[in-house]
């Protein structure tokens, strides 16, 4: 594990229910249902919260500095506050920043909350905006690409093309559980690959939606966890790993933030084999061909394993491995708040009361993900017990 | 504004607008040679003197040894194609507010001497397409020192 001054728990967590639709509520209303929620989980009251960490996505609704406006939906007022946007990965690093925060000692309560309102602007031109405007932004497609989908197609032929669609319909099977997700669709593996092609072979129902939500998490010092009634769960590491301007576009099917990200993490962590020593994966999936792929990179799998495992029902909430039994990306996708609830499904998962999508089993460690441009991962590790013990 | 109900019949204001940013960018010496040069019809990249790889669009530093590049070079006028994207779905260019017509194809070319850049290929069909195959560009007509100075890529014959 890193080197830390103290532990860190996570002792509530608070989200809306994720929705395509949310004209009921403005942007400071919604991010209040997730800080209530969240205030209710920890029985926490706002005045004794020291800091908020506040992030979403740049651009998609416009919005200069948010998290001004939101002072009083999110309870910053007289607080210390930070504002983080670092794209798909916002939600994951806003959790290190909460996480840094109370370790460090400067605070011994964080809230952290991740947030998104993707009906009240343009998701596509707000990233699109990301590229080089010298070159690669009249070029750009945002994040609807089936390049992966293409290298996988290349690499593994249609046994790729039925798991990469079938992992899909699990994840509507998990969502469907998860009365928090957004799409909570039934469907079959001929409804994914007969949906309508976005960029080849990237299908409509492999894509994640358009959602609007919240989550917040709140993090604290051991001596405030043990007042606190939930179950603690505890912040092992987080590794971040990204390459902006120095990525290689020819190898981009290998670039392997991902892989790298794991290998770090697991070597900190004596982490010899991630499926037997992890309980559960929270994997932040924007599309199914990219979740074929990232599952061999974070799983180590070097020959395409992962595509026999998802056709053996090995990645379900009781398979061998759970991966994303809250439904995953492409289920809900409020994204500055995508990434933060991966880490809030994993702690959920370990708390044990997930609902009906928790898994049939102890989950000593879990493991989340956070994505983002130019293939940045933020990969996160969870555990029931204190990381020095 | 405008009016909506909920599912209640509740009613809902919503308050809509359209928001254009005008802009202007600066290429700086080592972007502006190269977007220069594609009034020629030429494409430059420029080369690092410790790891030779060529960086096309051209950069400050090399991005793996980051060693200030040290010459120009000329690019073949030819790549393999590295992977692609035949998409369906329209998205807004940008840079210019309009709606892009579908479907469209971009892809990584992959030079001969190293680096790859994204781009538009002329060819709509999947199926012809492939990893590996050889592009050569279409150019305009009419440049202006624009990445659409290049029409696009195309399959070179026999591919």
């Amino acid at each position: 594990m890193t080197k830390r001054m103290r532990n860190v728990a996570i002792s509530g967590i608070g989200q809306t229910r994720h929705r395509g639709h949310r004209e009921d509520v403005n942007m400071v209303e919604l991010v209040s249902e997730a800080v209530e929620a969240v205030l209710e989980d920890s029985k926490m009251d706002l005045k004794d919260i020291d800091c908020i960490v506040h992030g979403n996505m740049e651009l998609f609704e416009g919005v200069h500095q948010p998290d001004m406006w939101h002072v009083l939906g999110d309870g910053a007022y007289g607080k210390a506050g930070f504002r983080i946007t670092t794209g798909g990965t916002t939600g994951a690093t806003i959790v290190c920043s909460a996480d840094h925060l109370v370790a460090s000692g400067m605070y011994d309560s964080v809230l952290a909350i991740g947030w998104e309102k993707q009906e009240e602007g343009m998701t596509t031109t707000g990233i699109t905006n990301m590229a080089d405007p010298l070159w690669e932004r009249e070029i750009q497609t945002g994040a609807i690409t089936g390049t992966h989908g293409v290298m996988m197609m290349n690499k593994f032929g249609e046994p790729a093309n039925q798991a990469a669609a079938e992992f899909r319909v699990l994840m509507a099977d998990n969502a469907r559980k998860n009365y928090k997700a957004h799409l909570r669709i039934e469907i079959t593996r001929k409804d994914v690959l007969a949906s309508r092609v976005l960029a080849w072979p990237l299908r409509l129902l492999h894509m994640c939606p358009e959602s609007n939500g919240a989550c917040a998490i709140l993090f604290v010092s051991e001596k405030l966890a043990k007042k606190l009634p939930q179950k603690p769960v505890w912040m092992h590491d987080h590794v971040t790993v990204h390459r902006q301007e120095t990525f290689d576009l020819v190898n981009m099917g290998d670039l392997d933030t991902h892989g790298e990200a794991a290998r770090v993490l697991y070597a900190r962590n004596g982490i010899l084999d991630p499926m037997k020593q992890v309980g559960v994966f929270e994997m932040y999936d924007p599309q199914s061909w990219w979740a074929l792929d990232w599952l061999g990179k974070f799983l180590m799998l070097e020959n395409g394993e992962q595509i026999e495992m998802i056709l053996n029902g090995d990645f379900a909430i009781d398979g061998k491995f759970p991966v994303n039994p809250s439904g995953g990306v492409v289920s809900s996708n409020p994204i500055g708040a995508t990434a933060i609830i991966r880490v809030a499904e994993a702690a959920l998962q370990i708390r044990g009361n997930a609902g009906e999508h928790q898994v049939p089993k102890d989950v000593n460690l879990a493991m989340s993900t956070g994505f983002g441009g130019t293939f940045w991962t933020v990969l996160h590790l969870l555990g029931a017990e204190k990381p020095d013990k | 504004m405008g009016t909506k109900t909920d599912k209640q019949g509740r009613e809902i204001v919503e308050i809509r607008y359209e928001m254009a940013i005008p802009g202007t960018f600066a290429t700086g010496p080592i972007m502006g040679h190269m977007l220069n040069k594609l009034k020629d019809k030429e494409l430059w990249g420029n080369r690092c003197g410790k790891c030779q790889n060529v960086l096309f669009p051209p950069k400050i530093v090399c991005p793996k040894c980051f060693e200030e590049p040290t010459e120009w070079v000329k690019l073949d006028d030819w790549g393999y194609i590295a992977t692609f994207d035949v998409v369906h779905f329209p998205t807004i260019n940008p840079l210019t507010g309009i709606m892009r017509e579908v479907p469209y194809t971009t892809l990584i070319v992959a030079l001969p001497n190293g680096g790859g850049f994204f781009h538009f290929c002329l060819e709509n069909d999947p199926e012809k397409l492939a990893p590996g195959k050889k592009v050569i560009p279409v150019w305009k007509d009419k440049r202006e020192g624009r990445p659409s100075d290049l029409e696009g890529w195309v399959l070179e014959e026999g591919q």
